[in-house]
């Protein structure tokens, strides 16, 4: 019996930028598009909203809160080009670990 | 078939132990030496690594605490029906199978009473380095 390799997209190789700033060192990448639909209006925010979630390690400044800009993230399949607001920047310290950023994006259409 | 003569505890006089001045029957014994200063490492690999590439790491910043642990322990079973006093310290000598000369502390001991078996016990020394 011979064992085949697949060759499924690996989650490696990922940036992502917003506002044209990069950050760096991201250890998790999460987004998911906008839930339901856009009751036929033209707007830019809906309450069903998608959202990209990020963690990395090292610090972000809150100076991103509330910031509008294109979210761009490329490659590991996790491609993805929109205009996003962020809308929260946190921070945890690990006991004798390292301190990582999380920081949530709202995905604008 | 070729014969081996690799070392076995019952070469010679056999292996002998003795701890703060008693000897005991000894039925096995492990001694281990391990690094207490080395510290395990934090992955920090990120999702832009390459597929291929190899994963990164560093240090913790914190050492782990020495104090009270030499990294050197010999562990015992024997035939008894007393345990030794947690904390006692002593000359430790073990000849034959296994050489240790030193001191030693008693960490850990306990006795074991079982149905139709001699009563048991086992001991853990922590050895100290020279």
């Amino acid at each position: 019996m011979t064992i085949t390799d697949t060759t499924y997209t690996t989650s490696t190789g990922i940036t992502l930028t917003f506002g044209g700033v990069a950050f760096h060192a991201l250890t998790s990448c999460t987004w998911a598009w906008a839930t339901g639909t856009s009751l036929g209006r033209a707007i830019e925010w809906t309450d069903a909203a998608g959202d990209c979630r990020i963690s990395g390690f090292g610090s972000v400044p809150t100076s991103f809160w509330n910031k509008t800009g294109q979210l761009v993230i490329q490659g590991g399949g996790m491609d993805l080009d929109c205009l996003a607001v962020c809308t929260n920047i946190s921070h945890q310290a690990t006991l004798n670990g390292l301190t990582q950023y999380s920081v949530t994006f709202q995905l604008l259409q | 078939m070729a014969d081996t003569t690799y070392v076995t505890p019952h070469d010679g006089s056999g292996t002998s132990l003795s701890f703060a001045g008693s000897t005991y029957k000894c039925t096995s014994m492990t001694y281990s030496k391990t690094d207490v200063t080395a510290s395990d490492r934090v992955d920090t690999s990120t999702l832009d690594i390459i597929a291929g590439n190899q994963t990164t790491s560093q240090a913790r910043p914190l050492k782990g605490d020495t104090s009270g642990d030499t990294g050197w322990s010999l562990s015992f079973d024997y035939i008894g029906n007393t345990p030794i006093d947690d904390g006692k310290t002593g000359a430790l000598v073990v000849s034959g199978g296994l050489t240790i000369n030193s001191t030693a502390t008693c960490t850990d001991s306990s006795v074991t009473a079982t149905v139709n078996d001699v009563v048991r016990g086992s001991a853990t020394l922590r050895v100290d380095r020279p």
